[in-house]
């Protein structure tokens, strides 16, 4: 299973001054097969048959080893939204996850583009798994591109 | 030697003195059905304990709990500490992917002789899951589309990088990595820990932070990681940190250099 997601464009911020940017992904759902997310800049071309690891666009890639299938009973994948004052157990192994990806060098390549980023997604999971799981395969609350000096 | 500490070496072929040593132990641990044995133990992972720490929160501090690292080493001691009661000096080999980007090859034959091979595959039973869990482990190396192991140039970054928290992150993201491409039940978290390979690859990211601490020591630990318990354990962030307090450490080779024969009524001094 292949699935493309695109965010932006958006402003980046970034100049050339900066030591190193990260793509931060916020609240990844990995109640999902493992998977793996390639990453790519600028790129409105790129698609399930043309992505690949030495595209000039791509900025970077993560994995997410993922809870495949629930196999407890009823409610033990549900992440509970509060906690009690005495309860300091650790909280729910589903919680969502962060991540970041270095794109330091190929935010610098985009810099020439102009003041805006298109990010394009391209997620894949093995084809040979079980799928049991609604919505998309990268399920993420947010996005963010940070830079530093 | 019974009590010393002992080197975790790279994977090497089944005949290799620590990974004999390691084979007769992993097949002593299988034969037990017990909380001794290894199929107890690898459900501390995934089913059906649930205890490894990946993205979790704690409630005992607002940062962000980075607790993948000190979590996995505990369990990789908890396991070579039980080898260690089957076999003195048995010792956890590590799967450098970077060098030997495949499977290696002592975990891949179904056997090793005429005897089964430990490190080939588990029966993995869980009669509590929701559907009771009862099958064999498998692999599906490479199948992902996408799925790539760490390139050198990557962990050279990766080892350059002296902030904890990116760090952590990091060798967390290459971690997933290898679970990815290896396939199968090492893509699960329910399931992994039963592939035998998956000790060889989480000794790897624990040489890694080994690697780490050597350039960079533990001051960018927050200190209030460092009393987080480390379920089941009884170990806690702070009590990790050392290898040398878990009884190992990490080396490229080691060969044994045989002795001078005696002689008789002599010295060799």
């Amino acid at each position: 299973m292949v699935e493309i997601q695109v965010f932006g464009p958006f402003a980046h911020g970034a100049t050339a001054m900066m030591s190193r940017a990260d793509l931060e992904f916020y609240g990844v759902n990995h109640f999902r097969p493992s998977f793996v997310a390639h990453i790519f800049f600028n790129d409105p071309a790129v698609s399930e048959e043309n992505w690949t690891d030495v595209r000039p666009s791509r900025a970077g890639r993560f994995a997410i080893f993922g809870h495949q299938n629930c196999v407890g009973d009823e409610g033990h994948c549900d992440v509970p939204v509060s906690s009690r004052r005495f309860d300091d157990r650790p909280s729910h192994p589903l919680t969502r996850a962060f991540k970041r990806v270095i794109v330091t060098e190929a935010l610098k390549r985009c810099l020439a583009d102009g003041p805006n980023l298109t990010v394009t997604v391209v997620v894949a999971c093995d084809p040979g798994t079980e799928m049991q799981f609604d919505g998309p395969l990268l399920d993420v609350r947010g996005l963010q591109l940070t830079t530093f000096g | 030697m019974t009590g010393s500490m002992v080197y975790r070496l790279p994977v090497g072929d089944a005949s290799a003195p620590h990974m004999a040593t390691f084979i007769q132990a992993m097949t002593a641990s299988k034969a037990i059905s017990d909380n001794r044995g290894y199929n107890h133990i690898a459900g501390f992972h995934g089913a059906p304990d649930w205890f490894c720490w990946h993205h979790q929160q704690s409630r005992r501090t607002p940062l962000q709990a980075r607790l993948f690292l000190p979590w996995h080493r505990a369990y990789l001691w908890w396991l070579e500490q039980s080898l260690q009661d089957l076999v003195a000096g048995a010792s956890l080999p590590y799967w450098d992917w970077v060098a030997q980007p495949a499977i290696p090859g002592a975990f891949a034959p179904r056997r090793l002789g005429t005897a089964a091979n430990p490190l080939f595959s588990t029966q993995v039973v869980v009669p509590t899951a929701s559907p009771p869990i009862r099958h064999r482990t498998v692999r599906r190396a490479g199948t992902t589309p996408g799925a790539q192991l760490p390139l050198a140039d990557e962990i050279t970054q990766l080892l350059d990088d002296s902030d904890w928290a990116s760090f952590s992150d990091r060798v967390e993201d290459f971690h997933d990595q290898v679970h990815v491409w290896v396939g199968g039940d090492m893509a699960d978290i329910t399931t992994a820990a039963y592939d035998p390979v998956f000790f060889a690859h989480h000794t790897m990211i624990d040489r890694l932070w080994y690697l780490w601490q050597v350039r960079y020591g533990n001051g960018g630990i927050p200190a209030e990681l460092l009393d987080e318990p480390l379920m089941p354990f009884n170990k806690t962030t702070a009590d990790v940190l050392d290898v040398q307090r878990l009884g190992y450490e990490y080396a490229a080779s080691a060969a044994p250099i045989p002795m001078p024969a005696p002689v008789p009524g002599g010295s060799n001094g």
